[in-house]
């Protein structure tokens, strides 16, 4: 390509600020990486707009606490709208994992960032939490009669051999297919964006008529930047959509 | 307290006027709705899960028992039957969605 830049270039986890690991583990050098240095920040910067506003909360909000405050509710009423009151329990769970990625996919917008929730590794990392974390409850809340929720109610006792299996494959899909769509979502937005400003560079090095053409590309690439924060928002809100519907489901899984 | 009846209507009324005002409330609107592509790319990951998943059972039974290939076979089958309800199921909660 034009200057060498693969569009993938981007997603490239390496150590930034010094190329010495920080220390061993396990005989294995630990760096601190662009990944690892997001993922702090993301954090900082959730936990400061939460946390700073709320401290010099007033009765009339400012702008930031005006955020804070839609960002709870918004997430308090899916997670009522989804699991009921029994689920508010669960909701610094489930308000911790939707201001990770929420933040995660924002920040990744910025020029010169990095988008931790583009690593398939990242994402599964959280699909497994979940996973882990609401079975274990299911098997808590139910007991043994959670294991009802691979025989849906209705059917007739000779397909039972087909329908188990075929509930249970279902089942342990969920954190395959929660992770991949946010990943596969942030990675393809992403590497389009880049695509698209790629052609830009590309017409305008050709030179002449061709020149005047890379206005295409570039209007493109303005209508994928703001697609981008879309599918950033929409991604949150259907990871912490999923989170819900599956508490939802350990926990009534014995009243199939 | 004093239960005198006049305080105890203004009480209600004020307890109407709250659930009033809340039902009013503009913020409370439904999150926006899925793309067409959205939903596609949502029924696209669920079947592919599924199947990856029915075929790693499939093949980690294969290894463990040495019953190559048929493992993967019925794995195979079954992911794809999985992979079915869940695209079935999401679509029925999706035109509910869209219904209700």
């Amino acid at each position: 390509m034009a200057a060498g830049h693969s569009p993938m270039e981007q997603f490239e986890v390496k150590p930034v600020l010094q190329q010495e690991p920080l220390f061993q583990l396990w005989g294995q050098d630990i760096f601190l990486t662009n990944s690892a240095l997001w993922m702090i920040i993301v954090v900082l910067a959730a936990t400061a707009l939460l946390t700073l506003p709320v401290r010099m909360a007033g009765i009339i909000p400012g702008r930031a606490q005006s955020v804070a405050e839609l960002l709870y509710e918004f997430v308090a009423k899916i997670v009522t709208d989804m699991a009921g009151d029994a689920g508010m329990r669960y909701f610094p769970l489930i308000f911790t994992l939707f201001c990770f990625v929420l933040f995660s996919n924002l920040l990744g917008m910025l020029p010169y960032s990095f988008t931790v929730t583009s690593h398939i590794i990242v994402t599964f990392a959280l699909a497994m939490v979940v996973f882990v974390f609401t079975t274990l409850l299911g098997l808590w809340h139910n007991g043994l009669g959670f294991f009802k929720i691979f025989l849906p109610s209705g059917v007739p006792w000779w397909l039972w051999w087909l329908i188990i299996p075929i509930e249970i494959i279902s089942y342990l899909s969920r954190p395959i297919s929660l992770s991949v769509r946010l990943f596969a979502n942030m990675l393809a937005g992403h590497t389009m964006l880049k695509v698209f400003a790629g052609f830009v560079v590309t017409f305008i090095s050709a030179g002449g008529a061709f020149s005047a053409l890379s206005i295409f590309p570039l209007l493109g690439a303005v209508a994928v930047t703001a697609l981008e924060f879309l599918i950033a928002f929409l991604q949150a809100y259907v990871f912490t959509v999923l989170t819900c519907i599956y508490i939802n489901d350990a926990l009534h899984a014995g009243e199939h | 307290m004093s239960d005198d009846p006049p305080s105890d209507d203004r009480l209600k009324d004020l307890g109407k006027r709250i659930a009033e005002a809340q039902g009013q409330q503009p913020g409370h609107k439904p999150p926006p709705p899925a793309s067409g592509l959205g939903a596609a790319l949502r029924m696209s990951t669920e079947l592919v899960a599924a199947v990856v998943v029915g075929l790693v059972l499939g093949f980690g039974i294969d290894w463990l028992f040495g019953t190559r290939p048929f493992g993967l076979l019925v794995g195979l089958g079954l992911g794809i039957a999985a992979g079915f309800f869940n695209v079935f199921r999401l679509a029925a909660q999706m035109s509910k969605k869209g219904r209700g």
